[in-house]
């Protein structure tokens, strides 16, 4: 009856606004793009509006036209492969024909000027006062990425630690529960009810145009889990002719050299496929796709095999009002290797633990609605259900058939978008949350809502200085606990001081609510027992942080920041006066540090090069220490060479060895010779033929992962993947 | 020139990548017995529990007596103790090698039992070292530095438990 009601209610809504939208009077603009250098027409650039999805692209002589744009203050971005994007703003009335000349100026170094995480909307990333780093499609596809975590792995100040991701020091390990740093996909979170801890195999890499990573508190627009930062998925847009493209892959791991760490007289390979087909007929947009992972591991019991799914359609009813419907699945078995047996051995786990796994179905539905209501006045209407369910077979004191738990999550986001004028960009929101959990032996039934309100201004306070300010409340309940009400606000501020320099400061608030896993665990098995902690606070932060950003030339372009995140009641395991695990306020803390990114173009743009170094001081102050499982340097070298058609491109990465850890589980002899650890100085190569210059719709290629087969431990006492090979064809039709 | 550069470059990444392979962590060579201190006796059993009263059983070294409990006097680096010893054997011979622990006078040698839960509470002594002639008070042994110092039997006799400390 619910559904029903709710079914009737978003058709009248539709209707009315649509009803609304009719009132609404239109413009026209035309003019041509050239090439600034060169003065000649450029082909092929496209022209969008911005708050609409109204585009277009330029003819043989560079021209266009483009008609029935609302009124008012409008912006368009102009854009085109090698050449650096543009916005323009204009006042368009019904009665005349806005005319422009844009100039593009050509760059050697591709950057990805415009961002839509920062302040929930697309805007150039000199308007941004945040450190934002973007991984684009491309460079996912490079680098053969399975999961995206891999591709993340090369963003600067950003760690992963088994599957959990550690952007600036916020997270280190907290054991798969409590992620600080909150996953969207195009703007809605994806973390999982139950755990609240990223899934990063329920996204598959294909259906990505780009990931954003914003660095610092980020809960004044996302709320909870925001605490370190936000990485929003931007997805596929849809291509305007149809589009196939078909990726199959083997790879093989080689053996270690060491004969005590020798378990199996078999290749341990990997190998898959994927496919997308993208197409966009008359008004209805379609992306759909799918993927099969099949993975030996190169350590005993750490197999794995998946099945990926996903679609995303979207219809234009007209260019000022757009549905969109999205799915995705995926399904998966692996082995669950905890820890090594000792160092002697450290491929093979505990011999109680080689049989251990675990299975998982995810799977998430969502939709979204975008209006034009007047010229000015914008909106757009999200939601998604998200439903995880996993079990294993690791038996406990409670049930010696194992644990399971499913968490349904969903969530609805309207929000607002005003124009007032072209110097005033207001955005405000409403979004609201339900969470239902059924937990096996782990978590008890429990079931929260949450309700949230937003609102943002964004000043131009004149042509060199943008200002922002919001403001976000929160509220959350999960159970018949306390709720959980929480204010956060944030400042931001741009100011150009030259034609290439940007300088920027921001101050932000972040929050995280206690996960359902954090406040209920009830389990015990091999001696130790988690109990529930219905006393949990949610864990505070304050994120400050002060960068310039610097084009030199063309061909050098830099990026230097100064950070620092105060940090309270952080949640972490530890053993209670009644000698049971639970989760606790424990740590009052901070990280502070540097980061500079330098990225180059060498030999008239043979040689491209990415360089990414970050200090991070991160300290516990209750414990007077290091905070536990936080590299203090990290740096990341990208290098790509491209001949013709053929490109090779070569990434580095360095972390200090880790400092801090649990020290208990060693000392008890929980996790032998888990103390071991090193820094870690790992390199990839990616070599890649484009063949379609010979009339070959193929790309093919080689990656070789840990090319130096250097051994080094990801967490306590797992080793980290040896020298991987793959051999990649992608057929593109 | 340029093409001796290019030769150059692929010289060195050669190099590098050769020599460059196979670092990091490696297993741990055997410990030179003369660069270790510790114990080394056998354990006699009788009259064992239910397995499920056994949750954990371990030798435990402690330096000082009488102990907090077990898992504090470990946390704290005051006591450390062996692999979990397997249920229902009638002996075992044990090695426990006590570094990083100092040479010194371990002041209570004993077998503990987790028995419960509660890894911090629910551990008991079942079976104590004692210097042979008398079983008043545990046995002090010394450990002279870089040995390993034998003859640490001890019996467990689970209906004839030690007072506990």
């Amino acid at each position: 009856m619910l559904k029903r009601s709710f079914l009737v209610f978003s058709i009248l809504l539709i209707a009315y606004l649509s009803g609304l939208s009719q009132g609404t009077t239109r413009g026209t603009i035309k003019g041509k793009v050239i090439d600034s250098e060169t003065r000649l027409s450029i082909v092929g650039a496209n022209i969008m509006v911005l708050g609409t999805v109204l585009g277009t692209t330029t003819d043989k002589e560079g021209n266009f036209l483009l008609s029935g744009i609302p009124t008012g203050n409008r912006q368009i971005i102009i854009s085109m492969v090698g050449y650096k994007k543009q916005i323009k703003s204009f006042s368009l009335t019904s009665t005349e024909i806005v005319n422009l000349l844009i100039e593009l100026d050509q760059i050697a170094i591709e950057t990805e000027p415009f961002i839509v995480t920062a302040n929930r909307r697309e805007q150039s990333l000199e308007e941004v006062p945040l450190s934002v780093s973007v991984v684009t499609d491309q460079m996912i596809k490079n680098r053969h990425t399975v999961t995206l975590d891999d591709a993340l792995k090369y963003v600067p100040g950003v760690s992963i630690t088994r599957s959990q991701i550690n952007i600036r020091g916020s997270t280190g390990y907290s054991y798969g529960v409590g992620s600080r740093v909150l996953l969207l996909i195009d703007g809605i979170p994806q973390l999982t009810g139950d755990t609240e801890d990223i899934i990063w195999e329920s996204v598959s890499p294909d259906q990505i145009e780009r990931v954003e990573v914003v660095k610092g508190a980020g809960s004044a627009l996302y709320g909870s889990s925001a605490l370190g930062g936000v990485i929003n998925i931007i997805p596929l847009s849809f291509s305007t002719k149809p589009r196939t493209r078909i990726n199959f892959y083997g790879g093989i791991y080689t053996a270690p050299v060491y004969n005590s760490w020798k378990w199996s007289d078999d290749a341990r390979t990997s190998g898959g496929f994927s496919f997308l087909h993208s197409n966009r007929i008359n008004h209805l947009g379609f992306n759909i796709g799918g993927s099969r992972t099949l993975n030996d591991g190169y350590k005993k019991n750490d197999f794995l095999k998946r099945w990926n799914g996903w679609t995303r359609l979207a219809y234009e009813f007209s260019p000022y009002q757009v549905v969109n419907f999205n799915f995705g699945i995926l399904e998966q078995y692996r082995g669950n290797f905890l820890y090594w047996k000792d160092v002697n051995h450290a491929l093979e786990s505990k011999p109680d633990q080689t049989d251990d796994n675990v299975k998982s179905l995810r799977w998430n539905v969502g939709a979204g609605y975008k209006q034009f209501i007047t010229n000015d006045l914008f909106i757009s209407f999200k939601t998604n259900y998200y439903r995880s369910k996993w079990e294993d077979n690791i038996p406990t004191t409670n049930d010696v058939n194992g644990s399971g738990s499913t968490s349904e999550f969903t969530v609805a986001d309207l929000q607002v978008n005003y124009q007032a004028s072209l110097s005033h960009q207001f955005t405000t929101g409403l979004i609201g949350t339900y969470n239902n959990v059924t937990s096996r032996n782990m978590f008890g039934s429990r079931k929260g809502y949450g309700g949230a309100v937003y609102a943002q201004d964004e000043i131009n306070i004149s042509r060199k200085s943008y200002l922002s300010m919001g403001i976000r409340y929160d509220f959350q309940k999960l159970e018949n606990l306390p709720a959980v009400n929480q204010v956060n606000p944030k400042f931001g501020l741009t100011y150009t001081l030259a034609q290439n320099t940007t300088i920027r400061m921001s101050a932000g608030r972040g929050f995280r609510a206690p996960s359902v896993a954090e406040v209920f665990t009830s389990t015990e098995g091999g001696g130790l027992v988690i109990r529930p902690n219905s006393s949990l606070r949610p864990e505070r932060s304050w994120s400050l942080e002060v960068g310039i950003r610097q084009t030199f030339s063309e061909f050098i372009y830099t990026d230097f920041s100064v950070f620092r995140n105060e940090l309270w009641d952080l949640i972490e395991p530890a053993f209670g006066d009644d000698g049971f695990v639970h989760f606790f306020n424990v740590t009052r803390a901070y990280t502070t540090g540097f980061e500079a990114i330098v990225n180059l173009s060498l030999f008239n743009r043979f040689l491209t090069s990415s360089v990414g170094y970050t200090y991070l001081y991160p300290k516990d102050v209750n414990k007077n220490e290091i905070l536990k499982y936080r590299p203090r340097h990290l740096l990341f070298i990208s290098s790509k060479i491209n001949v013709e058609f053929f490109q090779i491109s070569f990434d580095f990465r360095h972390l200090s060895k880790i400092e801090n850890i649990d020290h208990e589980l060693i000392d008890l002899g929980i996790i032998p010779d888990g103390d071991i650890r090193v820094p870690v100085y790992v390199a990839d190569l990616h070599l890649s033929s484009d063949w379609a210059s010979f009339g070959l719709p193929l790309v093919t290629s080689v990656h070789i992962e840990n090319l130096f087969q250097y051994y080094y431990t990801d967490f306590l006492a797992n080793l980290a993947p040896l020298r991987h090979i793959v051999l990649s064809a992608e057929i593109k039709i | 020139m340029k093409k001796n550069i290019h030769y150059i470059l692929i010289f060195s990444f050669l190099i590098f990548f050769i020599e460059g392979c196979d670092e990091g962590i490696s297993p741990e060579e055997e410990p030179l017995v003369a660069e270790a201190h510790g114990i080394e006796g056998t354990l006699y059993f009788t009259n064992w529990p239910p397995a499920d009263s056994v949750i954990d059983l371990r030798l435990v070294a402690f330096l000082n007596y009488p102990p907090v409990d077990i898992i504090s006097e470990v946390l704290q680096g005051r006591a450390k103790y062996t692999d979990k010893l397997p249920y229902g054997v009638d002996s075992i011979n044990f090695t426990l090698i006590l570094n990083p622990l100092p040479a010194d006078t371990i002041r209570c040698i004993a077998v503990g039992q987790q028995f419960g839960n509660n890894i911090q509470e629910d551990w008991r002594l079942v079976g104590v070292y004692y210097t042979p002639g008398d079983s008043s008070f545990p046995g002090r042994v010394f450990i002279p530095p870089d040995s390993i110092v034998g003859g640490i039997n001890i019996k467990v006799d689970y209906k004839k438990l030690p007072p506990q400390p």
